[in-house]
């Protein structure tokens, strides 16, 4: 299980590259000239524009740039240094992510805390009243744009009724609204989710012998249905993750906090495109850690999947061995690419090899 | 001709089988009657959509002005109309574009699967790390603002979601026999793909199509009321939400009715969505 993990945290460095790439790619093609934004509009000569355009690192062409960007990222974990504060991107970035990530994480904890029993008790009164309202609520919620329900509360909760403020981030009650308009929409998915999931195993024989057997229904409920229905369930937690992410940034800005989000869209209106990009990476990163934290909650799940995991780790150890002295080279070329016969080739070559002396 | 006949039936029992879901139809008719105001709206707006009127700034909802006036005088109603022209098409187009280019994208990818599988789907898996939103709005940034740039970044950061669904529907498919029929009797890739797979992987397309209509709105909304995207003098529901935040405390109007289009239209694409899926497809499960 833990080499698993590895595997795929090590999986994630090319798609990791790629996010680079493509992100740098696009900031490269943005409209205005990064110097002019250090150097403002007017009133500086050509040779202050050439000096300036060597130190941004920005007098060569977009692959190199890349090139360096990524290693001034493995060599100093620097993100480039902000065209508009000409302050380091990542000191700003590590001081702004635990805001953001923090309201995302309490964001997908609200959601699973509220929108999972909701589900379970629909599906289990299911075509009753309660689970008629919560169908439609759900609808409903989903249909509605967090940014709206941001100004609304705002409007009711803040303006009318002066129950919460509307910004900033210094007590516990600043957190409630942001969070609310964060997972709300959320809460509406994974609930419709769980209830459609918890349906489809609340029939199953399994669930029926529990009953049967005189297990409590509630211990039924949660024990031998709820856990059978996780997996569904688990794949929307990740996918609703990604969401409050992105939408976090329009929020964040809405109720004037000082995360990544924010930072973001104040870094497009200044042409500040090393932000732009650095944000952009650090937010994706943190959104396929968490993607990868479900995926591995499947194998917690499921043992069936973990047995998967295992067996796949040890047929494909012989590959990772290498061939011992004499061993038959082939049958080591061919366990590259075959990872069902490479157990048995392989393994022959290396008993073969082992035999010789 | 007997063809014909078969497939007036089917589209027959669809309709029948979509009538059946009540809310759906009810969202079915919201979605025409919404279409044709707002594609209508020089017909039925009461006002010119960039008309200001100084002497009535942030008038409340009267006879007059059904839904008030904006901080320039100008009609919320009749803005809302020329909003929604631009939302819906947007959102129309970029849809458009999306399943198309990215269905084009995920049947080359699921068809010939092997390296070619591998290279697109691994370019697909870097473009789903990145947010949805922030991809849009990182391209958004990137072309300017306007409704075209806007059309195109969101359908380039809805080629990969429509790629995968593609993909996973041909690789279903590729294996079934009548393809493989169609291949021993001499027929060419591009002729398998046009007339056996696609026709048989439509349904879900389709689907996906409607629910993202309802979620491109968003997205387009989302977009102008962080400033890029559509942007005055031209309407649009996320930029008049945007002008609304400035006289939030004492003029509701601004920053409800606009929402109020947006979640009705979303909600009618949902629900339609919802009802077509199990119309075209009574196996499909929600």
């Amino acid at each position: 299980m833990l080499k698993y993990s590895i595997k795929r945290i090590l999986l994630m460095i090319p798609i990791l590259l790629g996010v680079i790439i493509i992100v740098y790619s696009i900031s490269y093609f943005m409209p205005g000239d990064p110097v002019q934004t250090v150097l403002g509009a007017t009133g500086y000569t050509q040779e202050q524009y050439d000096m300036t355009a060597h130190r941004l690192g920005l007098d060569v062409g977009l692959p190199m740039q890349i090139f360096n960007y990524l290693k001034n990222l493995v060599t100093k974990g620097e993100l480039g240094v902000s065209y508009y504060t000409g302050r380091s991107v990542m000191e700003e970035v590590v001081q702004r992510a635990p805001i953001s990530i923090g309201i995302g994480i309490l964001s997908s904890l609200v959601l699973i805390v509220i929108s999972v029993p909701i589900g379970i008790i629909s599906a289990v009164k299911q075509n009753s009243v309660l689970d008629y309202c919560i169908s439609v609520l759900a609808i409903v919620l989903a249909s509605v744009p967090g940014f709206w329900l941001a100004l609304e509360f705002i409007l009711l909760f803040s303006l009318k009724l002066r129950w919460l403020p509307a910004s900033g981030l210094s007590t516990w009650k600043h957190y409630i609204l942001p969070v609310a308009c964060n997972s709300l929409g959320s809460i509406a998915m994974l609930a419709r989710m769980t209830r459609s999931s918890m349906l489809e195993v609340i029939r199953a024989d399994y669930v029926r012998t529990a009953k049967a057997k005189g297990v409590k229904y509630e211990v039924v409920i949660t024990r031998h249905a709820l856990k059978n229905a996780l997996i569904p369930i688990i794949t929307v937690i990740g996918a609703q993750f990604s969401m409050i992410i992105g939408g976090s940034v329009i929020i964040e800005n809405i109720f004037s906090i000082p995360g990544m989000g924010s930072r973001l869209v104040a870094a497009i209106s200044n042409r500040d495109y090393t932000m732009l990009v650095g944000i952009t990476v650090v937010l994706s990163t943190f959104t396929m850690l968490m993607v990868l934290l479900t995926d591995l909650m499947y194998a917690f799940v499921d043992p069936r999947i973990k047995a998967e995991f295992e067996s796949l780790n040890g047929r494909r150890r012989p590959v990772i061995k290498p061939p011992a002295p004499g061993g038959p080279n082939v049958a080591v070329s061919g366990a590259v690419t075959d990872g069902v016969t490479s157990g048995h080739v392989s393994g022959a070559g290396i008993g073969k090899g082992g035999a010789k002396p | 001709m007997k063809k014909q006949a078969k497939r007036h039936g089917q589209l027959y029992e669809i309709v029948k089988r979509f009538s059946k879901r009540k809310i759906a139809v009810v969202a079915f008719f919201v979605l025409v009657v919404m279409l044709a105001l707002c594609l209508g709206a020089p017909i039925f707006a009461p006002y010119d959509y960039a008309l200001q009127d100084p002497f009535n700034t942030l008038a409340m909802p009267s006879w007059q002005h059904p839904f008030g006036t904006d901080g320039f005088g100008r009609d919320i109603f009749t803005r809302i109309l020329y909003g929604g022209r631009n939302s819906l098409l947007i959102s129309l187009f970029s849809s458009l574009i999306s399943v198309v280019g990215g269905g084009i994208i995920g049947a080359i990818s699921g068809y010939y699967g092997g390296k070619t599988d591998n290279v697109i789907m691994r370019l697909v898996d870097v473009f789903m790390a990145i947010p949805g939103i922030l991809l849009c709005v990182v391209i958004s940034a990137a072309l300017g603002t306007g409704p075209w740039q806007t059309c195109a970044a969101v359908a380039i950061g809805g080629i990969p979601g429509g790629a995968r669904i593609l993909r996973a529907q041909v690789l279903a498919l590729r294996k079934q026999e009548y393809i493989e029929a169609a291949g021993a009797y001499g027929s060419s890739d591009m002729r398998i793909v046009l007339t056996h797979v696609v026709p048989n992987c439509l349904a879900p397309v389709i689907v996906d199509t409607t629910l993202r209509l309802g979620m491109n709105i968003m997205m387009i909304s989302g977009l102008a009321f962080i400033g890029l995207g559509v942007q005055a003098p031209h309407a649009e529901w996320g930029a008049m939400l945007n002008s609304g935040r400035e006289y939030i405390r004492d003029f509701w109007p601004l920053i409800t009715f606009p929402g109020l289009a947006i979640v009705i239209s979303m909600l009618g694409f949902n629900l339609f969505g919802d009802g077509l899926r199990d119309a075209l497809d009574p196996k499909l499960k929600t």
